[in-house]
C-alpha cells in the first residue's frame, strides 16, 4: 500500500462512551470481520475488559476501506487503553498515529478523562475529529457537547453525530478519517526507527512486540536493536494485527504491525524505546522515552500460608506478561509470606489482583496501598521506598518527598463547593478552575499520589451523586510534611500497621488506628497497651484489659466430650491468630487496618 | 476423699421433664411431657439391664427436675437401678430437688430408697433474681423445702448458687452467699451464670459481664473458704468430707455409666453418649437398640491431657509421671509463670491457683493435644 493511503488513527474516549462499540461498527463496515463472526466489544478480549467497559491492553487492527468514490485506504486502529494509570502506554500509542476520533457521549458530555487524553493527542500533533456519540438516546444533547468541545479541547466543526449501535453516521467517520487524518509521513529508504508501543508474551512465541515504523522497514532476518535498552536480536518474524497475528513478508514506514525476535522476557522490551537496526542505526529515535516506574505499591498475601507457592506461580506467570507489573517477596511479621508489589496505579492494582483471584484462582489477601516515598537521610543520601517499614529510623530523616500529581476533575457546577472540600482536605493545591459551560466545571489541583489512592474517587463519585469524573497524571516528587506513624502493640512496633501521614494528622490517624485495634485485639491474659508514636512520640494510647475470667459452665453429668468440643471451638478460634510476641492478634485485626479500601479517615 | 475401688462404677441418670425452662437451661429438659414419665422409667430400666452387674460407689440422679417425680414412681425407679446395681452401704446417692416440686413424702421415699444427698437449686436468695431466672420457687418455698429435709435427717446438703444474673450487683452476691451460709449448707456449688445458644436469655441478647463476674467469683471464694469450706473446685465448695464423691470420680477420669437422654457414659477409655432427643431415646430403647448417638475414644497422648485437664479442676491436682512431663511439662511451666499453677517438686505433683481457675480455658484449650518439648 502506497504510504499517502495509510490512515493510522486512536479512538479517545472517557469510559462507558462507547469507543468499543464504534470499533465494532468499523470492523464490521469495513468487512474486517464477516459479520457472522462478529461479537460485541471484539477487541476486549478479556472477561475483565468486557465486565468493566474498559481497555486494559492496547490493540491495533488493520481495516481496509475503500471509499464509495475513490481508492482503497488501510486503516489501522491502534486501541489504547482507557485509563489514567497507563498515560504514558496513552502517549505512546497516540505517538504511533497521526489522528484520533474523540469520542463523546452525546448525554454525558466531556469528561475528566477526555480532556486529559485529547490534551495528550493535541501535544502530540494528532488531528482530532470530534464524533458524537449515542444520539439515539433521549437524553442526548449533541448541541451543548459541541459547544464543550469548543469551550474545554477548543475544537471546531465539523463534528460527527454517530449512534455507534445503530451504526449510524459510521461511514461519515470513515470518510472523515480518510479526509482528515494526515497520511504518515516516513521514508522506507531511511534507516529502521520503529516505535514500540506495546508487547504481549505468546508462551509459543516469546514477547511479541508492536510497533509503529516511522521509517525504513522491518523484514525476518534482520539485525535490530533496541535503542534504550541497547539489547540486539534478529528478527524472527513480522506481520500485521488483524485480530489474528498474520505473517507478512515487510512492515515499511508508516505501516503498524508486530515484530517477533527470540525475547523471551517482557521486561527487556520498554514501551516507547525504538526499535532500529544494529549496523545502521537511526539518528532519529522517536523522542520523549520513558523508563515506567510503579508508584503505588501493596502486599499480597496468601489468605492461607499453605497457598503461597500457588500465588508466587500465579505472580510469576502474571509478571511474564505484564510490563508494568513489578513484584519482590516479603515477609510480614503480620500476614506471613508474601509479596510486595508495584503498579502503575490504583486500576492497574485492581486488574492485577482480579486477574490473580480469577485466572489463577488464588486467595488473596491485598493490604491497603501505598505509595512510594523518596527519603533523604541526614548524610544527604537519598532512596526510593515503597513500605514504610523500610524507612530508616525517625531521627535520621532529613526529608521525605512523595509523588504528586495534576488531577483534573470536571464536575457539574452545583457539586464544585463539595468537590473542592474534597481536594482541599486530601491536601490539594488548587491550580484552576474553568468553565467549560454555564454548568460544567473543569477544576485543576496537584495533589499528593498518597490522598487519591485510597477511596478519593468513591468520594468523589458520592459528593457528585456520580457526576464527577476524574483524572491524574504524575508531576514528580515534592517534599511533604510528612512522618511514619507506627503502631506499638505489648511495646513493641508492628511493623505491619506503620503508615507514613502528614505530620498535621498523626494525631487522628493514631486515635482511630488505635481505638480500632482496641476493638479488634480479644482480651487476653494481661493488659495489653496499644500506642500509636511518631518518633518516640505517643500521640496516641488505648488499653485492651486483661481477661479476668474464662471458665465454662457447669460440666453436667460427666459430658467430658461436651466441653473438649467447645475448647476446641475456642483453640480454633485462637489459630487465626497470630503471635505477635506474647500477643495474639487475630487476623481480623490486621484486615480492618491494611485491606484495601477499608481505611477510614477522619481528617 | 476416697478413690474409687476397683470394678466400683457411677451412674448417673438423667430425669428430662421439668415445669418450665428456665432462661438459662441448655440441658435436655422438657416441659410438655410429663405425661411420658411411666413410659420413660420402663425405658431407663430396659437401657440400665444393658449394663453390667456392678457396685455402685456413687450414683447421681439429674435433670431437668427430678423432684416432679411422685413417690411411687421413685420406687419403681430405684428398684431397677437396684436390679443392675449394687446400690450398698457408702455410695453416695444424690438427688437434685427443686424447692418447688419438693414434698415430705417425695422426700421420704428417697430416704427409705437410700438416698443420702440431696442438691437444692437455691440459685439466689431473692425473688426478683429467681423470677428473672425463670425459676419456680421462691424464697419462701426454698425455706419449707430445706427445713424439710434437715427435719428427714438429710445430712449431706448442696447448694446450687448463681452470680452473674442481669442487674445482680456485686453486693447482691456477696449477701447471696451470706444468706446461703446461714442454712449451713455441707457443699455449696457457685456457677457463673454462661449465656447458651437456644435459651431464652441467647434470644434476649443477655450478655454477663465477665468483669463483674471474675469479681463475684473471687468474692465467693473469699467467703466461703473463711467460712470454713474446702474450695476443691473451681465452683465447689464443701465442709472438709462433705466433696461430692460423684463428681470427683469425673474430674478424676474414673469410669461412669449415664442413662437416659442426652447421658454420658466412660467406660473401657471410651465415651458414650445417647442422643438429646426425648422420642428417639424411648424409640431406641423399647426396639432393643443403643440410644448412644456419640462414641469417641482418645488416642493415649491426648487421654493424658485429658486427664490432666480433669484434675487440675480440683484443688488436689495431679501427680505428673514422666511422660505426662514430656508431653505437657512445657505448656505446665508456660502457664506456672503465668500464676496458673503451683508445682511441688518433692511430689512432682501440680495444683492449680485460684486466679488459674478462674481463667482455666485458656490453659484447658492448650491441653487438648499434647505438645512436647
Amino acid at each position: 500500500m502506497d504510504i499517502s493511503r495509510i490512515r493510522n488513527f486512536s479512538i479517545i474516549a472517557h469510559i462507558d462512551h462507547g469507543k468499543s462499540t464504534l470499533a465494532d461498527r468499523l470492523l464490521e463496515d469495513t468487512g474486517t470481520v464477516p459479520r457472522r463472526e462478529m461479537r460485541a466489544q471484539i477487541l476486549d478480549g478479556m472477561e475483565l475488559e468486557r465486565e468493566r467497559g474498559i481497555t486494559i491492553k492496547a490493540k491495533a487492527v488493520r481495516m481496509l476501506w475503500t471509499p464509495p468514490d475513490g481508492p482503497q485506504y488501510l486503516l489501522n486502529l491502534i486501541d489504547t487503553p482507557g485509563h489514567v494509570d497507563f498515560t504514558y502506554e496513552v502517549s505512546r500509542a497516540l505517538a504511533a498515529c497521526e489522528g484520533a476520533l474523540l469520542l463523546v457521549d452525546a448525554s454525558q458530555g466531556v469528561e475528566a478523562q477526555t480532556l486529559a487524553n485529547a490534551l495528550l493527542a493535541q501535544e502530540a500533533g494528532l488531528r482530532l475529529i470530534p464524533v458524537i456519540n449515542k444520539i439515539d438516546l433521549p437524553s442526548a444533547d449533541p448541541e451543548g457537547v459541541k459547544k464543550q468541545l469548543r469551550e474545554a479541547v477548543g475544537l471546531e466543526g465539523p463534528f460527527y453525530p454517530t449512534s455507534a449501535k445503530e451504526g449510524r453516521g459510521v461511514l461519515e467517520v470513515l470518510q472523515a478519517i480518510v479526509e482528515q487524518v494526515p497520511p504518515p509521513r516516513g521514508n522506507p529508504q531511511e534507516p529502521l526507527a520503529a516505535l514500540v508501543f506495546d508487547s504481549v508474551y505468546d508462551a509459543f512465541r516469546g514477547v511479541i512486540v508492536y510497533v509503529r515504523i516511522l521509517d525504513g522497514f522491518l523484514r525476518p532476518g534482520m539485525d535490530v536493536r533496541f535503542m534504550a535498552t541497547g539489547a540486539s536480536y534478529t528478527v524472527e518474524e513480522v506481520g500485521h494485527l488483524k485480530l489474528k497475528y498474520v505473517r507478512a513478508e515487510r512492515l515499511s514506514a508508516g505501516e503498524v504491525g508486530y515484530v517477533v525476535c527470540g525475547l523471551k522476557d517482557i521486561h527487556s522490551v520498554k514501551v516507547g524505546d525504538t526499535l532500529t537496526e544494529e549496523y545502521r542505526p537511526t539518528s532519529r529515535p522517536h523522542p520523549g522515552y520513558r523508563e515506567m516506574k510503579p508508584f503505588v505499591f501493596a502486599g499480597f498475601y496468601p489468605m492461607a500460608q499453605g497457598d503461597y507457592e500457588n500465588l508466587k506461580k500465579a505472580i510469576e506467570k502474571l509478571h511474564l506478561q505484564d510490563a508494568a507489573f513489578f513484584y519482590q517477596a516479603e515477609n510480614s511479621v503480620a500476614l506471613g509470606f508474601g509479596f510486595r508489589c508495584g503498579f502503575l496505579g490504583l486500576l492497574h492494582l485492581d486488574i492485577i489482583s482480579e486477574r490473580l483471584r480469577r485466572e489463577f484462582n488464588v486467595d488473596l489477601l491485598v493490604t491497603a496501598p501505598t505509595v512510594i516515598y523518596r527519603v533523604t537521610d541526614q548524610t544527604g543520601v537519598q532512596k526510593e521506598l515503597d513500605s514504610p517499614a523500610k524507612f530508616p529510623p525517625h531521627g535520621d530523616i532529613l526529608e521525605i518527598q512523595e509523588p504528586y500529581v495534576l488531577a483534573t476533575v470536571v464536575v457539574p457546577s452545583d457539586y464544585v463547593g463539595p468537590v473542592m472540600q474534597l481536594c482541599q482536605d486530601r491536601r490539594g493545591n488548587f491550580l484552576d478552575m474553568r468553565y467549560m459551560t454555564p454548568t460544567r466545571v473543569v477544576l485543576k489541583y496537584e495533589m499528593p499520589l498518597s490522598e487519591i489512592i485510597i477511596d478519593f474517587f468513591d468520594q468523589l463519585k458520592s459528593l457528585s451523586k456520580g457526576y464527577a469524573s476524574f483524572d491524574y497524571e504524575h508531576i514528580g516528587f515534592r517534599p511533604g510534611d510528612l512522618e511514619r506513624l507506627d503502631v506499638l502493640i505489648n511495646n513493641e512496633i508492628v511493623d505491619a500497621f506503620s503508615m507514613v501521614v502528614p505530620k498535621a494528622a498523626a494525631y487522628y490517624r493514631g486515635r482511630d488506628i488505635t481505638e480500632r485495634l482496641r476493638e479488634l485485639i480479644p482480651r487476653q491474659m494481661f493488659e495489653i497497651p496499644i500506642q500509636a508514636a511518631v518518633g518516640g512520640r505517643i500521640v496516641a494510647r488505648e488499653t485492651i484489659r486483661s481477661m479476668r475470667k474464662d471458665v465454662l459452665s457447669k460440666c453436667y453429668g460427666g459430658d467430658i466430650t461436651r466441653k473438649r468440643k467447645l475448647l476446641e471451638k475456642q483453640k480454633e478460634g485462637k489459630k487465626r491468630m497470630r503471635q505477635f510476641g506474647q500477643v495474639e492478634i487475630p487476623q481480623e485485626a490486621f484486615l480492618a487496618v491494611l485491606r484495601l479500601g477499608e481505611t477510614k479517615t477522619e481528617e | 476423699m476416697t478413690t474409687s475401688p476397683g470394678g466400683s462404677s457411677a451412674l448417673y441418670i438423667h430425669l428430662p421433664f421439668c415445669r418450665a425452662k428456665c432462661r438459662y437451661c441448655d440441658f435436655a429438659s422438657f416441659p410438655d411431657r410429663a405425661a411420658d414419665i411411666p413410659r420413660y422409667l420402663a425405658a431407663l430400666s430396659l437401657e440400665m439391664e444393658a449394663h453390667r452387674d456392678k457396685p455402685l460407689e456413687t450414683l447421681y440422679v439429674g435433670g431437668g427436675t427430678p423432684t416432679l417425680l411422685e413417690p411411687g414412681q421413685w420406687r419403681s425407679l430405684m428398684s431397677s437401678v437396684r436390679r443392675r446395681f449394687s446400690l450398698s452401704g457408702p455410695c453416695e446417692a444424690t438427688v437434685e430437688c427443686n424447692p418447688e416440686s419438693v414434698t415430705r413424702e417425695k422426700l421420704a421415699a428417697l430416704s427409705a430408697e437410700g438416698v443420702n444427698r440431696l442438691s437444692f437449686g437455691l440459685q439466689s436468695d431473692r425473688d426478683e433474681f429467681l423470677a428473672r431466672l425463670g425459676r419456680l420457687h421462691d424464697v419462701a418455698r426454698f425455706r419449707e423445702a430445706w427445713a424439710l429435709a434437715r427435719s428427714l435427717g438429710f445430712s449431706n446438703v448442696n447448694l446450687d448458687l448463681i452470680f452473674g444474673i442481669p442487674g445482680q450487683t456485686l453486693a447482691d452476691w456477696k449477701e447471696t452467699l451470706d444468706r446461703a451460709l446461714e442454712f449451713s449448707p455441707e457443699h455449696v456449688s457457685a456457677y457463673a451464670l454462661s449465656v447458651e445458644e437456644g435459651t431464652e436469655f441467647h434470644r434476649r441478647g443477655v450478655k454477663p459481664d465477665s468483669d463483674l463476674q471474675a469479681d463475684m467469683y473471687e468474692a465467693a471464694a473469699d467467703t466461703l473458704e473463711s467460712a470454713g469450706y474446702v474450695h476443691y473446685e473451681i465452683s465447689n465448695f464443701a465442709r472438709p468430707g462433705f466433696e461430692c464423691r460423684h463428681n470427683l470420680r469425673y474430674w478424676r477420669n474414673l469410669p461412669s455409666v449415664g442413662v437416659g437422654v442426652s447421658a454420658a457414659s466412660y467406660e473401657n477409655g471410651v465415651r458414650r453418649k445417647n442422643t438429646a432427643s426425648l422420642d428417639d431415646y424411648l424409640r431406641a430403647v423399647e426396639s432393643g437398640r443403643s440410644p448412644a448417638v456419640e462414641e469417641d475414644r482418645l488416642p493415649t497422648d491426648q487421654q493424658k491431657g485429658e486427664d490432666l485437664m480433669l484434675a487440675l479442676r480440683l484443688k488436689e491436682g495431679m501427680s505428673l509421671s514422666p511422660e505426662m512431663d514430656r508431653l505437657y511439662g512445657g505448656v505446665l511451666r508456660r502457664y506456672q509463670i503465668l500464676g496458673f499453677l503451683t508445682f511441688d517438686p518433692t511430689a512432682n505433683t501440680v495444683r492449680p491457683t485460684r486466679l488459674g481457675w478462674r481463667l482455666s480455658n485458656q490453659l484447658f484449650q492448650e491441653l487438648l493435644t499434647p505438645s512436647p518439648a
